[in-house]
């Protein structure tokens, strides 16, 4: 090991360790680990231990990557003395024995039940034998085929977003003209099968980008949704949903974005990255979303049993081996479609059904033939509600849009098992000390990074638009409507997280992206009882009193679970050690979040402080019988894709706030005080008062 | 064959290669499994200090990763990857395992009664057992962290795999390997490779 010298920044052995050594010494075990295992002298490599950090005030700790280095190594060929030999062969016949999944070489028999190459044809579909029996095999190819489908068709919807240009769309007006579906006019049943055209995307006057983006969360009156039991739908309007389903295809395989949003509804457009009626948020157990998704499977699957895979001439035939890899696909490149006879009228008004994916001739046969290779027996489909578009004259728009398991479902169900089973039910309380050994506790207890600021920043047009945007502000509400499921809880610590990162070492751009349009205009507030105007002081009085249940119900009853201590800092008294550690160490804690009534979310936010150093001392605290606790208010943004970002940051008050709003009262009386009764306006501030200067 | 048992040399083909292969093509699974037996079997031995179990288990994680390879996906830009993908499954695995079963203690001298004499053998048993015993001294997270280390992963699909951040998993694995350290250091432990 290189002695150390006098320029040497090495921590001590017993010494917290940095960020920063942490980056060095992850560097070195990214570049090292890929020859530990093949070389037996790899303990000898120690160019690298002990190499400064280019600014030359930090050295990461030799010792410490010699310890991994060692250690690695010395396991290493351990193991291989032991054990020189993986019984590789002994676990694979384990696994080809055990596997569901067929494989030729072990298995030669067809292992699903016979296909009916006919299926695709409903007036040949035997109803004593539902065809979406053959589904439930483990039929991958059709996984594999669907969510090929999916995903083209989510990659076109954003890709469509994407492609955009944004800038020189047409100023929307209060008179729209109608959007008509084009020119298809089916005449039978078999001609709902035909893929559409883009022609079918005929849109006289498209929803411009202006008009998305001056959505609010909860835009104007909507109906409340209800989707059970579901009813019959009459034929013509069936056929009317059916066809504007066909135009929002072909207007979305066109890339041809304000066309397609024109048959969208304002609440689709302001809720599309936001609302699943499926999603585990809304169940509270387990056994109730399995039972929610059950009712949907029994509301939207056809009784009949029909087939959701249907054969056509439209694309070209699949061949077992090659699939459609010798022949292009034609124009337009997604085939899901709504057959009339699918839809069904739901109680809340709207109508809704389920797609089926046309497939080229062959690929059935090819199941039946070719027994599918690996498992994937889960299936999906999507489910379109449209509801009448007021500001289309009343025309049918998609109105909702989510995935519905159609097969394999029991597998699908358990594959969100975790979702219930690693949530804490109850709010836990941040430890006051993070400890080695409290991994799951500690996890939001990490000092925010640079590294978190990831993002994709506005444009400075962007910004300026933007700012120029936002003329309305919705009332804001602090009272507490409920506590936030814990994975929704996270994804708003972390969002806020994110902007912190970006608020300190990002750029403006980058911090824009990441809150809500109105406080790139207003800027965060001062925080309570700093403010010297009078205006300033009653405004904060409003916002006191608005918080106060908000307080009761988020904040603890300890102060100290939110000036926490940590041994991330580095020692500042130690003379061998760096300076802090660049972090910010005021953290979310999403176990406290809390629902507010007009939508948004409120976090806690707490402080990391160094060890030994609470900002009062236990016996002080009664001296100070409330305190202030920063509090972040994200909410989702639909004109930055619906993501959560921050709206405002206020202080929220606990422990005797009663005490606390006497004093606010107290001072603006003070104020008061100074007030010249001919003006009416304060004539000095407090600061300026107190201030030796001014006399 | 891989150039350290782990990363495919660069005239192999890559893991998501393999996977769209192995995904139509059972055979394509096969190059996969010869690259990543060796480090699964080593992480389930190191977890389970039994090299029946391990093998056991190993085999339990290909099965699962055959079988649910139509559904794996890469996760842009959060470290997920093939490998961390199959050690998040191998670490469920043997969660699994250890909520059913206890440890059976360290790992026999002669687990699969392979070449080293008996004389090697006491001598390299007794090795890896005062380093699996040292690894049993860690956090239960920092040893989790060094053990995915050990099996190739990056920082980034170590992330992923126990779904941590990465500045999670570079702070954790700091503090795995400064206690380590001073456990190695320790009077107990005879002088070895370690400085």
């Amino acid at each position: 090991m290189t002695a150390p010298d006098a320029h040497d920044r090495s921590l001590p052995h017993d010494s917290p360790v940095t960020t920063r050594e942490a980056d060095t010494l992850d560097a070195w075990l990214e570049s090292s680990l890929r020859h530990v295992g093949r070389s037996r002298d790899i303990a000898r490599r120690s160019d690298r231990a002990g190499r400064r950090s280019p600014n030359g005030h930090f050295a990461p700790d030799a010792s410490l990557q010699a310890t991994a280095q060692a250690f690695h190594a010395r396991l290493a060929r351990a193991e291989h003395d032991a054990t020189p030999h993986v019984p590789a062969d002994a676990i694979w016949e384990k696994v080809m024995a055990s596997t569901t999944v067929p494989v030729p070489a072990t298995s030669t028999q067809p292992r699903h039940v016979e296909l009916k190459r006919d299926i695709a044809r409903r007036s040949d579909r035997d109803p004593q034998r539902p065809a979406l029996a053959w589904l439930t095999g483990s039929h991958w190819a059709v996984s594999t085929v669907m969510l090929a489908a999916v995903v083209v068709g989510i990659i076109a919807l954003y890709g469509s977003f994407a492609g955009s240009s944004g800038g020189d769309d047409p100023v929307p007006n209060s008179n729209f003209a109608m959007a008509s579906p084009g020119a298809f006019t089916p005449a039978t049943d078999a001609a709902w099968l035909q893929p559409y055209s883009p022609s079918e995307c005929d849109v006289e006057q498209p929803r411009s980008l202006e008009e998305v983006g001056a959505l609010t969360p909860n835009p104007g009156q909507v109906v409340p949704r209800e989707y059970l039991p579901v009813t019959d739908v009459d034929p013509s309007l069936a056929e009317e949903v059916a066809l504007a389903h066909r135009a929002w295809e072909a207007c979305r395989a066109s890339g041809l974005l304000e066309e397609r949003q024109s048959f969208e509804t304002l609440r689709y457009l302001a809720e599309i990255m936001a609302f699943d009626v499926l999603s585990p948020d809304h169940a509270e157990t387990f056994d109730e979303w399995v039972a929610l998704n059950e009712s949907m499977r029994a509301a939207f699957l056809d009784p009949a049993g029909d087939s959701y895979l249907v054969e056509s001439d439209a694309l070209p035939p699949f061949d077992c081996d090659t699939g459609y890899a010798d022949t292009d696909i034609p124009e337009p490149t997604s085939y899901e479609l709504i057959q009339p006879q699918h839809l069904v009228h739901l109680p809340d008004g709207r109508i809704g059904g389920l797609t089926s994916l046309l497939v080229g001739h062959g690929y059935i046969q090819c199941l039946e033939e070719k027994p599918p290779v690996i498992g994937g027996d889960q299936l999906s489909s999507f489910v379109y509600i449209f509801a009448p578009d007021p500001t289309r004259s009343s025309r049918w728009a998609l109105d909702e849009r989510f995935s519905l398991c159609v097969t394999g479902c029991e597998d699908y169900y358990e594959s969100f098992d975790w979702y219930w089973t690693s949530t804490t039910p109850e709010a836990a309380t941040p430890v006051a000390t993070p400890d080695e050994e409290a991994s799951a506790g500690t996890y939001w207890l990490r000092p925010i990074t640079a590294g978190e600021c990831e993002v994709e920043p506005l444009s400075e047009d962007e910004l300026a638009t933007i700012a120029a945007d936002v003329n309305d502000d919705p009332e804001r509400s602090y009272a507490p409507a409920g506590p936030v499921r814990a994975i929704v809880a996270e994804e708003v610590a972390a969002a806020d997280r994110a902007w912190q990162s970006c608020y300190v070492y990002g750029t403006a751009g980058e911090r824009a992206a990441l809150q809500s349009p109105r406080l790139t205009r207003d800027g965060p507030g001062e925080a309570l009882g700093m403010e010297s105007s009078r205006e300033a002081m009653l405004a904060n009085l409003d916002r006191f009193d608005a918080s106060r249940e908000l307080g009761e119900v988020m904040l603890s009853g300890n102060w100290r679970d939110y000036y926490i201590e940590s041994d991330l800092f580095v020692d500042s008294a130690t003379p061998n050690v760096d300076v802090l550690p660049d972090f910010i160490p005021t953290i979310p804690i999403p176990d406290q979040a809390v629902l507010l009534t007009d939508g948004r979310i409120a976090i806690p936010i707490a402080q990391l402080v160094p060890p030994g150093s609470y900002p009062f001392s236990v016996e002080d605290v009664n001296e100070f019988p409330y305190l202030y606790i920063t509090v972040h208010i994200l909410v989702q943004e639909p004109a930055l894709d619906g993501r959560w970002v921050v709206d405002e940051t206020i202080d929220v008050c606990m422990g005797d706030c009663d005490q606390a709003r006497a004093e606010i009262v107290e001072y603006i009386a003070y104020l008061d005080s100074l007030v010249t009764p001919d003006v009416g306006t304060p004539v000095a501030t407090p600061r300026a008062w107190r201030d030796p200067s001014t006399g | 064959m891989a150039a350290d048992g782990v990363h495919p040399a660069p005239d192999e083909p890559a893991d998501t290669t393999l996977v769209a292969a192995a995904i139509t093509d059972p055979h394509a699974f096969a190059p996969l499994y010869r690259r990543y037996v060796a480090p699964v079997y080593r992480y389930c031995a190191r977890r389970t200090s039994d090299p029946e179990l391990a093998a056991d288990l190993t085999a339990t994680v290909f099965t699962r990763a055959l079988e649910a390879l139509p559904r794996f996906q890469v996760r842009g830009g959060s470290g997920g990857t093939f490998r961390s993908w199959l050690f998040a499954i191998a670490h469920n695995v043997v969660v699994d395992s250890h909520r059913q079963r206890r440890p059976t203690g360290t790992m026999p001298d002669d687990p699969l009664d392979r070449d080293p004499g008996p004389e090697d053998l006491a001598v390299h048993g007794d090795e890896l057992s005062r380093l699996l015993a040292v690894l049993d001294q860690l956090p239960h997270q920092h040893r989790q962290i060094i053990e995915l280390r050990l099996a190739g992963l990056t920082a980034a699909e170590i992330a992923s795999t126990l779904s941590l951040t990465r500045a999670a998993v570079k702070s954790a694995q700091t503090r795995a390997y400064a206690r380590l350290r001073d456990l190695l250091s320790a009077p107990s432990t005879p002088a070895g490779d370690h400085p």
